[in-house]
């Protein structure tokens, strides 16, 4: 009997949050330090280390239509609470020509789960659960529908993982989990899971 | 975005007619001359009387993707650069890449044909028609300090405007940085590196960024005054103006991200 693997799936913003950022020369001044790295990077890392250790494979979600929107998160996470006295702006463009360069490596060492359009189902699903969130919007966009609706879809023996930060996966955990059978993994506690 | 030093002689390599340049000191304009198209590479030039000259050109030797073979010209040995399938590879699979995303098919398509029009040329024209477009001789000192007032005050009024512009995408964020830097950038210019300009004879020592930065900035002032006020932003063009001048320097000139001692200069 062959051993039953789950799968763990990132979404964009969690993959990208694994850079770390070369500080340019003139700008370590205001960090007394040469790498800038995502508040949740060693919780990840050390995720993605054991996954590697054991030889399980890591997914994604395919296309990766808000990559754009997630550099730019990624970015802004990676800056709050510092206080560049000296270009800033190009700083911070540093950082997403960083990610950007990151993104276009890593993506090769993830398996793909590709996003399914019919997410009509889906969305009447949450509609009629529909949550008071902390962010702005309550119902989750559609483009994490199509997540949800690509990876329920996917076949797989074991449990299937889908690790993120964003609140309209983990503020829906339970339903995620009763309907789609799906766990979703706050990114900030991905480091405790056992795999 | 930089392009390595093999990457850089490649490109022109692979631009220029049969693939080939016939002496170091062209293949050294043909390259100072990817400055005026923006294009960033690991190569530094400083002034001398002839124009534009990199040491680090003398050290090439023959590799991997280029060849040096010396050949005989009104008596004297000179050598020429070939390109090599490797080089041509390099050329095809990383460097035209790269390109891409700074240059679109017409730009690139047209700097082609200045390198071919250029390498045609002998090394005094090149260095001629450099001199003049970057105000390099002295006759021109007037003229150089007028645009670099003139840049200046452009770009301060380009520097106020950026706050009130949004960073709902990339190229509204690299817009605003391509500002930012060009403003610090030619305040540099102006305050230090040609502040003495009146004073001195030929500048020897002085570095050729400084004539490039300056010229550059007066080209992209007038895209940067469309861009900002235009809905949808041209990422291309943005990005490699923005790859230009913030990339294309290292250590070694002053006005650098990688130099440690910046906030110095700018403060």
């Amino acid at each position: 009997m062959g051993i039953i693997k789950n799968t763990y799936a990132f979404d964009d913003s969690s993959i990208l949050k694994l850079c770390t950022v070369n500080i340019p020369n003139s700008f370590q001044i205001f960090f007394q330090k040469k790498i800038l790295t995502a508040r949740n990077y060693n919780k990840l890392k050390l995720l993605i280390d054991k996954l590697t250790m054991q030889d399980i494979p890591k997914f994604r979600f395919v296309p990766a239509e808000n990559i754009e929107d997630n550099i730019m998160k990624v970015a802004n996470q990676i800056l709050e609470g510092y206080n560049i006295q000296m270009l800033g702006i190009v700083f911070k463009t540093e950082i997403i020509d960083q990610l950007t360069e990151f993104n276009d490596q890593i993506r090769k060492e993830f398996l793909e789960i590709v996003k399914d359009g019919d997410i009509y189902g889906i969305k009447q699903t949450f509609e009629s659960n529909l949550k008071e969130l902390n962010k702005e919007d309550n119902m989750p966009q559609d483009d994490d529908l199509k997540i949800i609706a690509g990876y329920s879809r996917y076949e797989c023996d074991g449990n299937k993982y889908l690790i993120t930060e964003d609140e309209h996966f983990w503020g829906y955990g339970d339903l995620i989990l009763k309907n789609f059978n799906i766990y979703v993994v706050k990114e900030w506690e991905c480091h405790t899971l056992n795999v | 975005m930089i392009l390595s030093k093999d990457e850089a002689v490649c490109l022109i390599l692979g631009m220029s007619k049969n693939g080939e340049v016939s002496s170091p000191t062209k293949l050294n304009k043909l390259l100072a001359r990817l400055n005026l198209y923006f294009i960033p590479i690991d190569f530094s030039f400083l002034l001398n009387k002839f124009g534009s000259f990199s040491a680090d050109l003398s050290s090439l030797q023959a590799n991997d993707y280029y060849g040096i073979t010396p050949y005989s010209y009104m008596g004297r040995s000179v050598n020429k650069f070939i390109l090599k399938p490797k080089g041509q590879e390099l050329f095809t699979e990383t460097i035209k890449p790269k390109i891409d995303k700074i240059l679109t098919d017409e730009e690139f398509n047209s700097l082609k044909k200045t390198i071919q029009y250029l390498g045609s040329l002998s090394v005094t024209e090149i260095s001629d028609n450099e001199h003049k477009k970057l105000l390099v001789d002295i006759d021109d000192r007037f003229k150089l300090k007028q645009k670099i007032n003139e840049n200046f005050i452009e770009l301060s009024d380009l520097y106020q405007q950026i706050s009130k512009l949004p960073e709902n995408k990339i190229a509204e964020i690299r817009l605003k940085a391509l500002v930012e830097y060009c403003y610090y950038l030619i305040k540099y210019l102006k305050e230090k590196r040609f502040k003495h300009l009146s004073e001195q004879e030929y500048d020897f020592d002085a570095h050729m960024f400084d004539y490039y930065f300056l010229y550059n900035i007066s080209q992209v002032i007038p895209f940067l005054n469309k861009q900002i006020s235009e809905k949808e932003k041209d990422a291309i063009a943005i990005n490699k103006f923005y790859q230009y001048f913030v990339n294309s320097v290292k250590e070694e000139y002053p006005f650098s991200i990688d130099n440690q001692n910046l906030r110095e200069l700018i403060v």
